[in-house]
């Protein structure tokens, strides 16, 4: 579970995150959306530790996210936007070295691979060098780097992002099954998306959250037809 | 904290050999060494002034490579978007930064180890004070871990791997030329507190004492401190950076 409370960021003159008061709860699927610069990876940043808030508080499963940073940031994983990997390591060797810095070895590091590599389909590259990975491949093999640790909180930047649609098909599934049990915050610009995997719907502008509530209601409560039109309709300045 | 510290000195150690710089630079590092030392001293007629020649070569040759050796600790992880990902690990920034030092100053003893036939081969043609090459090879490696410690830093401050090997290396040679004394007599300071201040500061001094066989404690210390007063000022730009 992830509490913010009055959270804020800026640089310079530019609020990034205005006064944010989200919770995040276990088991759901959330998707942050927002346009262009509106703060969604500042926040994201913000809730890996990675930014220290201006202002305001984080906390991750009772844990703050500045005062206790590493205990905070023990059950949580994040991907970043761009793909981030290794070039020169082979896509086993990047697994294990995020395993170890989790502090996983031994059997439940193979089992916990073992799974991932059949969820995520990445099994026939396991022994590749990243930097051969086709884009799709290196996002998959990036999720999998991240939650090997089976981690309680994920926050996703864009998962999939470069994807074929039959795998964007399979990641979206593997998301909505992991969120069954664990918080899953979703940074996407995809709609469909959001449809096919958000429990809820977190919409910031301008570092401000603009509403917070389910896909369903989100679509009843502006009159759309689907969740773009909604976006449109609480995004556009007039 | 070690453990931590253990898996990110791995990866920085295996990377050196995975992205070939490690063999690159022992290579080139073999290839200055030993024709220097060999055509400088005549190693077949005065094989006794070899070693010496060696040591006294050691600080212009990782001058030179240490900044190729720590340019890409922290600007590669900017280049391949993994700092973030790094920055988002339950890892304290210390336990980052000692992990990246120790490769790469385990580098440079893989580097003074590579050389250590010509200690035998010297060995074989005269008398060799066993005890004194030794130390003196310590003294290399802690000369080599003090400029790893701030070629880092300068990696963590910049954020490409030419601009920090221009940088670093401005910084080794600043570090190992600038002599106080030189200053202070053009400028006529005789206050004794200053011109012992200026001696105790002087990093090629510390390094030309161990060599001639003076090993002390205040050697030691000033390396040691040199070291830890480096690592702490790259978590703070690393810090910085993130900030």
């Amino acid at each position: 579970m992830i509490v913010i409370k009055d959270l804020c960021k800026s640089f310079g003159d530019k609020k990034a995150v205005d006064n944010l008061n989200i919770c995040f709860n276990n088991g759901e699927v959330i998707a942050l959306l927002g346009p262009n610069g509106a703060g969604k990876t500042t926040l994201m940043r913000l809730l890996v530790g990675f930014y220290r808030p201006d202002s305001g508080e984080i906390l991750i499963n009772h844990r703050n996210i500045v005062q206790d940073r590493i205990a905070a940031l023990e059950s949580t994983a994040y991907v970043p936007e761009v793909g981030a990997l290794y070039p020169e390591m082979t896509v086993f060797e990047y697994v294990r070295y995020m395993a170890e810095l989790r502090g996983l070895s031994g059997q439940g590091f193979v089992d916990n691979l073992l799974s991932l590599a059949k969820e995520l389909d990445i099994e026939s590259v396991i022994n590749q060098k990243c930097e051969t990975l086709s884009k799709g491949f290196k996002r998959r093999v990036a999720i999998a780097g991240a939650l090997i640790h089976r981690p309680k909180t994920v926050i996703l930047d864009e998962p999939t992002e470069g994807l074929d649609p039959n795998q964007k098909q399979s990641v979206r599934a593997f998301i909505k099954n992991y969120g069954q049990k664990n918080t899953v915050i979703v940074s996407t610009h995809i709609m469909e998306e959001v449809e096919a995997m958000a429990d809820r719907v977190i919409l910031i502008n301008r570092g401000r959250l603009i509403c917070d509530t389910t896909p369903h209601l989100l679509k009843q409560n502006t009159d759309s037809a689907d969740i773009e039109q909604a976006f449109r309709a609480l995004t556009t300045d007039n | 904290m070690l453990a931590h510290t253990l898996t990110i000195f791995k990866k920085e150690f295996n990377g050196y050999f995975r992205s070939r710089l490690g063999w690159f630079i022992m290579t080139i590092y073999v290839l200055l060494v030993i024709p220097a030392v060999f055509y400088a001293t005549d190693f077949l007629s005065r094989a006794e002034e070899t070693l010496p020649q060696f040591f006294l070569t050691q600080n212009n040759v990782l001058l030179l490579l240490i900044p190729a050796i720590t340019m890409k600790l922290w600007t590669d992880e900017r280049r391949q978007n993994t700092l973030e990902l790094l920055l988002s690990q339950p890892v304290s920034l210390t336990a980052m930064v000692l992990g990246k030092f120790l490769a790469a100053w385990a580098l440079c003893g893989l580097l003074l180890v590579s050389v250590s036939p010509l200690w035998l081969l010297t060995a074989q043609q005269t008398a060799v004070d066993n005890a004194g090459v030794l130390i003196n090879f310590g003294a290399c490696w802690l000369m080599a871990g003090a400029l790893c410690s701030i070629c880092a830093a300068v990696s963590a401050l910049t954020s490409h791997a030419v601009t920090s090997f221009i940088v670093s290396l401005l910084v080794c040679f600043l570090l190992s030329s600038v002599n106080f004394d030189v200053f202070l007599q053009k400028a006529h300071v005789s206050n004794e507190v200053i011109m012992r201040s200026s001696q105790v500061f002087n990093f090629e001094r510390h390094f030309q004492n161990i060599i001639a066989g003076q090993l002390t404690i205040a050697n030691l210390f000033y390396y040691l401190s040199f070291i830890v007063l480096a690592l702490w000022f790259n978590v703070a730009a690393v810090a910085y950076k993130r900030s």
